[in-house]
Order: structure tokens, then C-alpha cells, then sequence
């Protein structure tokens, strides 16, 4: 009877061991984290905005970020220009964790982020399990980039103010509207060729979404100096799937 | 008793060579998967540089544009 409990115990230990999709280092993956973002102004903190994978934050003083990973998480890690943090296993600090969030403050006013207004990576691993998954999301400084933009992109229509967030497969088509003529600004490896038109300038944007993550500019042809349009555009390779065994 | 022993030493056997494979799965995963996290890790430092890349982007367009606007002016003013 002894030998049997003694087997019993050692077969339930020897679950195989099964590994996730093969991860690949140069894949761009789909931001798709669910955030919900609370601003501080002043001495308050505002409701929380729910962000899906991707999008734009006004510009505030500091901002709470409450992060629900698609599994269990056992390291977060938030990237900008300027900042590279990752959580100390928030499993075993029961203050990071709530029910089914991780929370966390990223401090902004006066911050060297504030100064060069790039976007943010909130990045979510399961290190055992080889899960991850992760959430991008740009600052809007109306005092910078100002000229509004109608977006068509993935689908959905949405309009901003100065800065903005596409996230779509690259290689397929996106778009960008204006109350004027604009052109674009080239950086190698994120080149934007307005297929809708032959013009330098144009009020009217369709373009192939380049890969991985773009900062783009759009220059008012009017105004190059006081309206601009700045563009996260992220092309993604893969959506992640999950629960595969 | 012997016979049971019999019977369970292949069982045994095969249970240690799966429970030993799993490791070996499992360490060659995580090297690859440390390995993935290195280069999360490096996208930090490409992001800067891409960043940096569109704000030179930014003023060279810019200027570009009052330039081009300025030779219109002098085309147009000696025609």
C-alpha cells in the first residue's frame, strides 16, 4: 500500500511539461494588454480610461496604470526613452497585486520623458509558462504637436488631437486624414509612401503600415513650424494566441 | 510482492525517463525564452534611436518646406 501511495505521488509529479508557441525574437507581436489609466492633476487623480492594446494619454503629472495580464504575470516591465523598470516579482508583494491586476505608477511631470514625449511599453511575462504579452501607450502635448488628424486605421475611425496611435498588421493599408495639405517626415526603415496620391502634400494619407514600431511626423505645408501631427504607428507581425497546451 | 515489484520496476523506468525529458524541455525553453527576453530588453535601445531618427526627421522637413516656400517667393518675385 505504501509503494502504491509512493508511485501515486510521483506519477502526479511528472506532468509533462509543455512549452508555448515558439517565440521569436525578431516577431513583432500585437500590443493587446487591457489597461485601464488614471491621470494625476494637480493633487487629484482622474477616473481610470480603459486602454486596449494601444493608445494616447493626455499629458499629466503622473499616471496610475492598472495592468490585466491574459494569465498569471510574474514580471512587468515598463520602457520608454528614458525609463526601463520591471516589477520585483509582484506575486510575492501583495501590494502589486489585486484581484486580477497589477497596478503601478509611472511619474511624469518634469521627467526626462516629459521633455522627449515618447511612447510607452508596458510589457507582461510569465516567465515559468513563457507567456507575455504587452500594451503601448503615447502622451499627447497639445503645446507641441497640435494639427488634429482624422485616423481610419484597423478598421476603426477615430480622430486626435495632435498625436496619435495606430497599431494594424503590417503590410496592409492604413490611413490618416487633414483639414490641410501635409507631407510626411522620412526616417529610414519607417518611409510612408501616400499611395492615394502622386502630390508631395495632401490632406489625404493611405499608406502600406510599415513593421514594428514608427514615430512619424506629419508637417502642415501652411504652417511647418507651428502644426504638426505626431504618429505612433505600430505594424505587428503575429497576434499572440493563448491557451494553446 | 516480488511480482508487483516486477511489474512496477519498467513503470518505474519509463516515469523517471519522462520526469528526466521534461527537464530537458524545460531547461532548453527557458534558455530560449531568456534569450527572447534579452532582446525585449535591447528594444529599448532601439526605440531611442528611432526616436532620435524622427526628431532630426521633424526638423529637416520642417525646413525643408520654408525653403521650398522661400524659392517659390524669389521664382515668383523675378517673374
Amino acid at each position: 500500500m505504501r509503494l502504491i501511495c509512493v508511485l501515486f505521488l510521483f506519477i502526479s509529479s511528472c506532468t509533462s511539461y509543455e512549452t508555448s508557441p515558439v517565440m521569436d525574437e525578431e516577431m513583432k507581436y500585437e500590443r493587446d494588454i487591457t489597461m485601464h489609466v488614471s491621470m494625476l492633476n494637480g493633487n487629484s487623480w482622474t477616473q481610470y480610461y480603459l486602454i486596449n492594446g494601444s493608445g494616447v494619454m493626455p499629458k499629466a503629472d503622473a499616471y496610475k496604470i492598472k495592468v490585466y495580464p491574459p494569465g498569471k504575470a510574474d514580471m512587468i516591465t515598463v520602457t520608454s526613452c528614458h525609463v526601463n523598470k520591471r516589477t520585483p516579482n509582484p506575486e510575492k508583494k501583495s501590494k502589486w497585486f489585486k484581484k486580477g491586476y497589477y497596478e503601478f505608477e509611472v511619474p511624469f511631470k518634469n521627467t526626462v520623458d516629459a521633455e522627449n514625449l515618447c511612447s510607452f511599453d508596458i510589457g507582461v511575462f510569465e516567465k515559468d509558462k513563457g507567456r507575455h504579452a504587452w500594451g503601448l501607450i503615447a502622451i499627447s502635448d497639445a503645446s507641441r504637436y497640435n494639427m488634429p488628424a482624422t485616423m481610419k486605421c484597423n478598421g476603426t475611425r477615430k480622430r486626435y488631437n495632435g498625436t496619435s496611435v495606430c497599431q494594424a498588421k503590417e503590410g496592409l493599408i492604413q490611413g490618416y486624414e487633414f483639414k490641410e495639405k501635409v507631407s510626411v517626415a522620412k526616417v529610414v526603415g519607417c518611409e510612408i509612401a501616400n499611395i492615394s496620391s502622386d502630390q508631395k502634400y495632401s490632406a489625404t494619407w493611405r499608406f502600406v503600415m510599415p513593421r514594428g514600431e514608427c514615430e512619424v511626423f506629419f508637417v502642415s505645408y501652411d504652417d511647418p513650424i507651428g502644426k504638426v501631427h505626431q504618429a505612433f504607428l505600430y505594424g505587428y507581425g503575429k497576434m499572440p494566441i493563448r491557451g494553446l497546451k | 510482492m516480488s511480482m508487483i515489484i516486477n511489474m512496477l520496476g519498467p513503470l518505474v523506468f519509463w516515469l523517471l525517463e519522462k520526469w528526466m525529458t521534461n527537464q530537458e524541455k524545460k531547461k532548453e525553453f527557458q534558455e530560449s525564452y531568456f534569450a527572447f527576453l534579452d532582446a525585449v530588453e535591447k528594444s529599448g535601445s532601439t526605440k531611442v534611436a528611432n526616436h532620435i531618427a524622427a526628431k532630426k526627421s521633424l526638423k529637416a522637413e520642417q525646413l525643408r518646406i520654408l525653403k521650398e516656400k522661400e524659392e517659390l517667393k524669389k521664382q515668383q518675385g523675378g517673374e
